[in-house]
């Protein structure tokens, strides 16, 4: 996988458009439906499709959850093989979208185990996270010019972005399917493997943290 | 069930909550989600809000047509094909399988067999290309040179006696080709028969 790598949003608008009316993310569902049972009948070209269609949402969750390009190209890579390999004990109980955040979870889950036990004693690379370097150090990495109007929103971003990378991984996975992909708390129950209650209070208490991390 | 009393929901709240009384509340935040969400709208925060609506939602991976092309190679080289991961019905062909063992015993004879048969029909064509009948022209640049070829046909054994060379002195070493020591001279073994 290239190291250097630039990150495209997938067509904003239409993302935001997602979260609108329910008949429209019927629909969608419909059409995964229809898809999930052409690949489950073999069709790869079906299989091919729902990828496509999911690779920007898995690529950004996955993206978000491990900070780095190439691991999350990797992972997202290994998500959709497994989710082929998985697909005949799929029925359809729920979105075919909350099955492939949770294979996501999975395939996140095991790296992190796997990366823990090789790294232990190696350079802990979360001390390279932005929010964690001296703003006057002489070797502060530079960021790129950015355009005006774009600075402001970058910014911001990067400041969520490093207010999520202090949460821990529960914490951040919880923000991240409830503020961003806008699952709902059942999707994330299924997602995270655990009740409804534990996903309001783990979010719940993600939100107070990010508030002290971004009021600091 | 028991809705907990003001004070642990005050601490759920400030994070603070004993971790052994954590699941009496996430159980009764089950079976309650209209007072959850009431619950929940205490830590909206529109600074918070307006953060996550920077993020993206959707971020396409760097090189899409790869990342397909990753997949299904992926997906091919563990031959996880739909033929092999559905549970199918047994094939006739399946049904059939207890021939297998029988049936390769038989081809591995009919092979052998058969191998028998050309690997004899090999030795007569050797036989027929050291036919002394047939004739063997040498080309000898010296006239005083004679050549006889004996045909050993018991031993499948052909011997060539060149009659008349100069004997190759004892100083050249004829294992070792050494180009100097030949001074531009190829020279053969004497036959010695």
């Amino acid at each position: 996988m290239p190291s250097n790598i630039l990150r495209a949003p997938v067509n904003p608008d239409s993302a935001s458009s997602d979260l609108g009316g329910a008949s429209s993310s019927g629909t969608e569902e419909a059409n995964d439906t229809s898809l999930v049972v052409a690949a489950q009948s073999g069709d790869y070209t079906a299989f091919d499709t729902l990828v496509t269609k999911h690779r920007g949402k898995i690529y950004a969750m996955i993206l978000n959850m491990v900070k780095n390009d190439a691991d999350a190209w990797d992972l997202s890579q290994d998500t959709f093989i497994k989710a082929w390999k998985a697909l005949p004990k799929f029925e359809n109980r729920s979105k075919f979208s909350t099955w492939m955040f949770r294979i996501a979870h999975n395939v996140v889950y095991d790296w992190t185990r796997k990366k823990k036990i090789q790294s232990e004693g190696e350079l802990d690379d979360t001390i390279l996270y932005a929010d964690r370097i001296d703003p006057n150090a002489k070797t502060k990495p530079s960021s790129a010019g950015q355009p005006d109007h774009n600075l402001e929103r970058d910014e911001l971003r990067r400041e969520i972005e490093a207010a999520i990378a202090q949460l821990s991984p529960n914490h951040r996975e919880v923000v991240l399917l409830r503020e961003v992909q806008g699952l709902d708390y059942k999707e994330i129950a299924t997602v995270m493997n655990c009740s409804v209650g534990t996903v309001m209070s783990r979010l719940f208490n993600a939100r107070k943290k990010l508030k002290t991390i971004l009021t600091q | 069930m028991k809705k907990p009393d003001d004070h642990i929901l005050k601490e759920w709240v400030a994070g603070e909550l004993d971790e052994q009384l954590l699941p009496e509340v996430e159980a009764w935040l089950d079976s309650n989600p209209d007072e959850a969400e009431g619950l929940a709208l205490l830590s909206q925060d529109e600074h918070i809000d307006a953060a996550f609506g920077v993020l993206e939602r959707e971020v396409d991976p760097p090189y899409p047509d790869f990342f397909h092309a990753k997949i299904r190679q992926e997906i091919e080289a563990s031959s996880v094909s739909f033929s092999s991961v559905r549970e199918v019905k047994p094939s006739v062909w399946k049904k059939l399988q207890w021939l297998l063992a029988p049936a390769t015993a038989v081809a591995m004879v009919a092979c052998f067999y058969a191998g028998t048969l050309v690997n004899s029909s090999d030795n007569d064509a050797k036989k027929v290309v050291y036919n002394p009948t047939i004739q063997t022209e040498f080309y000898i640049p010296d006239g005083a040179v004679r050549a006889e070829v004996i045909d050993e046909e018991d031993s499948d054994t052909v011997i060539v006696i060149l009659d008349g060379l100069e004997p190759i002195p004892d100083e050249i070493d004829i294992s070792v080709v050494d180009d100097s020591a030949l001074d531009g001279i190829a020279y053969l073994p004497a036959p010695r028969i």
